[in-house]
């Protein structure tokens, strides 16, 4: 008897628990369905950081693979037009860095190392022969999912010319 | 009248509007990085005509080759014992062909031009329904670098070798060119240019010395007409030409693989022949 009495004072705090592990079970399950529920661009959010040309990719969306490699596209004429460079998503540089996917788990967030403008060795010390600053102008970034079937747009950013570039600047 | 490219003098022009510069080689991550402040090229070409012709395929833009790559880099140990070696990038097998066209990267090297892509700049079309005189302005730059990892095993020693001294150089030529709408090229301009780096490095730290003869960057005077130089002729615009200057280069990083041909590793610290392969 005296063992069930004890035992009965516990039962609020497992009607307690149980509450609560459904609640969050709940919410859980919400989250998933949002995260279903949000359109590609709300899925994966690139932010502009304050450096033209730095940025960071948030995952706002299920889990899912990235292509490395980072479009970049210039504004021209009211037209946004791909441009060939190698940047990746990266935080750090490599001696050989390769193209493949990258996994973002839901909430991550991924800072790659900044774009500096260049075409070749635009991101990561690289030995280049033909080589452009890509400057001035209007530009943004584009992720895509591993299979390239979607794209995420970043927001418009300007980079400077190349006189007043951190390119300059660090010299 | 068909549509022409004025001779004159002044119906077109080829300046050098910022001139290069060997930046001091800095350390970047695992890496020794050889960086120029660019030189940067504008330019003008004038086609005739009259009212109504077309001149709707007509095209100027720079061509650019490279008719010269130095590259090497010599690690030494810390100690004679403890080893050195060379690494020749910069010639065969290597290296595959001592001059090539100059493209950047997305501009396929059939193209013939530096880049192609309109947004840069670097290349002018022509529109079909054209007032004449028609003007076609372009601007041109480029900024080469290369690099050195700082150290790397001694396979012999089994030691860490550590960068000791390299030299970069980059030998240009960049023309102001017309294409018509045949496809057949024309050179109006064009002007020689470099970039080299010869440095020491001293442990700790890597502290660069520069060579003051290997380090520097020229602009020769401008030139009229096409170069008829038998250095780079054969690279300028011919569809032979497979791999851009990038191309080349890169494949040439594969020097540094172990047992590679133009890998050279010794016992002790060794002077080594740098004109050698």
């Amino acid at each position: 008897m005296d063992r069930f009495q004890r035992y009965r004072a516990l039962i609020p705090l497992l009607v307690f628990a149980m509450a609560a592990m459904a609640s969050m079970s709940c919410a859980r399950q919400e989250l998933r369905a949002d995260a279903r529920q949000k359109a590609p661009q709300e899925m994966i959010v690139i932010a502009n950081l304050e450096i033209p040309g730095a940025f960071e990719v948030d995952n706002r969306g299920p889990a899912l693979e990235l292509y490395s490699q980072v479009i970049v596209q210039k504004l021209e004429a009211g037209t946004w037009t791909d441009r060939a460079t190698d940047l990746i998503l990266a935080e750090t540089c490599d001696w050989n860095p390769k193209p493949g996917c990258r996994a973002l788990e839901h909430g991550a967030k991924l800072r790659p190392t900044r774009w500096n403008g260049l075409v070749c060795s635009g991101q990561c010390p690289l030995g280049c022969r033909a080589n452009l600053y890509l400057g001035p102008g209007q530009f943004r970034f584009v992720v895509t999912s591993c299979d390239r079937k979607q794209r995420f747009f970043g927001p418009a950013f300007t980079l400077p010319d190349y006189d007043h570039s951190e390119l300059k600047k660090k010299g | 009248m068909a549509v022409t490219v004025s001779p004159h003098p002044s119906d077109y022009q080829l300046l050098v509007t910022a001139r290069p510069a060997p930046g001091v080689p800095s350390i970047e991550g695992n890496g020794m990085f050889f960086t120029a402040a660019p030189v940067r090229l504008s330019g003008f070409v004038t086609l005739l005509g009259n009212l109504g012709d077309s001149a709707q395929g007509w095209k100027v833009g720079f061509i650019q080759v490279q008719w010269v790559e130095t590259n090497w880099c010599s690690y030494r140990g810390t100690a004679s014992n403890d080893g050195s070696i060379f690494i020749q990038r910069g010639k065969s097998p290597a290296r595959s062909q001592r001059a090539c066209r100059d493209c950047v990267d997305g501009t396929p090297i059939a193209s013939v031009f530096y880049s192609t892509d309109p947004t840069d700049g670097e290349l002018v079309s022509a529109n079909g329904n054209s007032a004449y005189p028609l003007m076609l302005r372009v601007k041109h730059q480029d900024q080469p670098r290369d690099r050195c990892p700082l150290s790397i095993q001694n396979s012999l020693t089994g030691k860490t070798n550590f960068l000791h001294e390299a030299q970069f150089e980059f030998l240009f030529c960049t023309l102001l060119s017309v294409q018509d709408p045949t496809g057949s090229f024309r050179h109006l301009a064009g002007v020689y240019w470099n970039v080299r780096w010869q440095y020491t490095f001293a442990q700790p730290g890597y502290r660069p010395t520069l060579k003051p003869a290997g380090t520097g960057a020229n602009v020769s005077a401008l030139f009229t007409g096409g170069p008829n130089d038998p250095r780079f002729a054969s690279v300028m615009t011919s569809l032979a030409q497979t791999r851009t200057c990038n191309d080349v280069f890169r494949a040439a990083t594969s020097a540094f693989n172990p047992g590679a041909p133009n890998r050279h590793e010794s016992r002790v610290w060794t002077d080594f022949n740098v004109t050698a392969p």
